[in-house]
């Protein structure tokens, strides 16, 4: 489902968007630093600011994220479905290196630490239409 | 009720504009689309967001009264985030006039990202003509810069 050409877009260059809804129908939209591949079907976010996101995601397992390629700005959007969250292990821990490289590239050092890597399935995968 | 634009989001609104907008479909699936360029009054009642049809499609398919819409804008200089909260109020395709003022936001985000090393061929390519303008009623505003316990209510 995640192709060859959609990786270079999850390697943290640029902020993704995530999208939720909570159990009213009032969707929230936040950005974050990295959408982390995990497999073909499997996706982790990092989890830094995560509240009312998570909230929503604890309740209904629902996100959508959108993904960009900084070379072409190709983007996509994926249609997740909750699995697990990680706090310790090796993907966590790869998660952390590559978000204090996102930190010391956009001086946000004091501010990035990861609390959780939060791992998906990737139900859909859209690419967005360019102009 | 009006909402009085505090100086922390009128330097938001201030910076080149383009983010992201959503609603949620049939599935409870959050559908998002990219906007460049808003409309909006201080006191602030209405938002207007300004879409490319082709990627906004999904999102229009849904848009019907009372439907619940966030969007969210970010200056990418200084991180400083706001989501607006609202309900749908209408949707028409762009007229020239506004037209017009959304190709000045997006020439003024091309100034931005080409500071990140991205050219403006590739710009060109992600960015678009606005075609379809959604309109908002905004009830709640939020800051979301990148902090600790951010996502606090501004109004």
């Amino acid at each position: 489902m995640i192709t060859e050409e959609i990786i270079p877009g999850m390697q943290g260059a640029l902020p993704s968007v995530l999208a939720t809804v909570d159990e009213n129908g009032t969707p929230n939209i936040s950005y974050i630093s990295q959408v982390y591949y995990v497999d073909d079907t499997h996706v982790a976010l990092s989890n830094q600011f995560l509240n009312k996101s998570m909230r929503n995601i604890k309740n209904n397992g629902i996100a959508t994220v959108n993904v960009v390629r900084p070379d072409n700005l190709k983007s996509w959007y994926f249609e997740l479905k909750h699995k697990k969250s990680k706090t310790d292990g090796d993907l966590f821990e790869n998660m952390t290196m590559q978000l204090e490289a996102i930190a010391s590239m956009t001086g946000m050092e004091d501010v990035f630490k990861l609390r959780a890597s939060e791992i998906f399935e990737v139900v859909k995968v859209y690419e967005v239409i360019m102009s | 009720m009006p909402i009085i634009l505090n100086d922390f989001v009128k330097e938001v609104l201030d910076a080149p504009c383009y983010g992201f907008l959503g609603v949620i479909n049939e599935f409870n699936q959050p559908v998002i689309t990219r906007f460049f360029g808003f409309k909006y009054d201080n006191p602030l009642t209405i938002l207007t967001l300004y879409t490319f049809k082709k990627d906004a499609q999904r999102v229009v398919n849904q848009l019907s009264e009372g439907v619940k819409i966030a969007a969210t804008t970010s200056n990418a200089m200084d991180y400083k985030t706001i989501q607006f909260k609202g309900t749908y109020l209408k949707h028409y395709d762009v007229p020239q006039d506004e037209m017009n003022y959304a190709r000045q936001c997006n020439a003024k985000q091309a100034k931005i990202i080409e500071m990140f090393g991205i050219s403006n061929k590739v710009w060109a390519n992600w960015s678009f003509e606005p075609s379809v303008a959604i309109a908002i009623n905004v009830k709640e505003l939020f800051d979301q810069t990148p902090k600790i316990n951010t996502g606090n209510k501004i109004n």
